[in-house]
């Protein structure tokens, strides 16, 4: 059986609600009349972007990238930051890093914080723009009057994913998934951990992997301020492969956040007239076979 | 010092994970997940051996300096 997807128009508003929240996160809820949720996302990535860069001195910029012709800059790449895009591009033009002017970043005692405030802003961006194109999908695709609605939108499922791996999918009933992928996905990370003597989350040490490590959302957000304090004496023998896994366990979240994403709007396509139709016909099938079987034999 | 047997310990353990989230992203049913992460996961661990013993070959028969 084909699983049911949403209509053209639907799939154009999702394309046009994660374009714009990744312009302004916020601005797809706004447009879309849904006026406190805009302010609440708008206000929560930005804060947290400003609020990050001040306590680190803007020296995120300095793990960023201009990119343009000539003198000219046309975009900064900056990741994850730059998924609050607007925001990041006026910032990086208007606030130099300190570095600019002699400072190091060891001089600024919350730029650890400082960091993963900024990331978080970057990464939530991301997040609100799937929880946009679930409010489409809800907005859009309307229920059978008979369904039951279900409790949690597709953007919802996706955006529990970043409280804890799996966490999305424990939401719409899916309780083995959701054990067998906190299970794969933490128990990677906290490995990669291990083996990098609990010092890998270190955006300065290694940027690169830094920036899959806070995909997996809030544990190793947690996990990196715990641990911001932590110094090595020698190079640890397997810390290769402690970043490997722990970056590795930021991507395999971003895949149980799709997936989340993916079998919630399932659900929700499930309850429109027609597929809701056809799954109580399938349902009242059998019982009618039996019903006729029944007469044949009493007649 | 790093451990070959340590190495494919933890071969073992990212390919098992790896085999879980995959299966998880293409199926539905705990069964199939399993049979799919044991699938996928074996899958992965064969063609990554089949790969590092080629890199060991050609770094000691072919472009270690005779002497």
């Amino acid at each position: 059986m084909t699983e049911p997807s949403p209509a053209k128009p639907t799939r154009e508003r999702i394309a046009a609600a994660v374009g714009w929240s990744l312009l302004i996160p916020g601005l797809a809820h706004f447009l879309a009349d849904r006026k406190r949720d805009a302010l609440i996302w708008f206000l929560t990535c930005q804060l947290l972007l400003v609020v990050g860069l001040t306590l680190a001195g803007n020296t995120q910029f300095d793990f960023g990238r201009p990119f343009g012709f000539g003198d000219s800059t046309l975009i900064y790449l900056q990741i994850p930051e730059g998924a609050n895009f607007l925001t990041t591009q006026i910032l990086a033009r208007v606030y130099p890093s300190i570095e600019i002017g002699g400072t190091t970043p060891e001089h600024l005692p919350w730029r650890h914080l400082g960091y993963l405030l900024s990331a978080a802003s970057g990464v939530l961006a991301m997040f609100c723009a799937a929880h946009a194109a679930g409010q489409a999908i809800v907005r859009s695709e309307i229920l059978h009057p008979a369904a039951e609605k279900p409790r949690w939108h597709p953007g919802q499922a996706a955006l529990a994913t970043l409280i804890f791996p799996g966490l999305g999918h424990w939401m719409t009933g899916r309780r083995f998934k959701a054990v067998a992928l906190a299970i794969a996905i933490f128990g990677l990370f906290v490995l990669g951990l291990i083996l990098g003597e609990f010092g890998d989350l270190d955006r300065q040490r290694h940027p690169y992997y830094w920036v899959g490590q806070m995909l997996l959302g809030l544990p190793a957000w947690l996990i990196s301020l715990a641990t911001s304090g932590v110094r090595y004496t020698g190079v640890p023998p397997y810390i290769d492969a402690g970043l490997l896994f722990t970056t590795s366990a930021g991507f395999f979240n971003v895949i149980a956040a799709l997936d989340a994403f993916h079998r919630a709007e399932t659900d929700w396509l499930s309850k429109t007239p027609g597929p809701y139709l056809a799954s109580q016909a399938k349902a009242e099938e059998p019982k009618s076979k039996a019903e006729e079987s029944k007469a044949e034999a009493s007649a | 010092m790093i451990s070959p047997w340590v190495m494919m310990l933890l071969l073992i353990c990212f390919s098992a994970s790896l085999g879980v989230v995959l299966s998880c992203y293409r199926d539905e049913e705990p069964a199939l997940i399993l049979r799919g992460a044991l699938r996928r996961g074996l899958n992965f661990l064969l063609a990554v051996l089949v790969l590092a013993l080629i890199a060991y070959w050609v770094s000691v028969g072919v472009l270690l300096p005779s002497g």
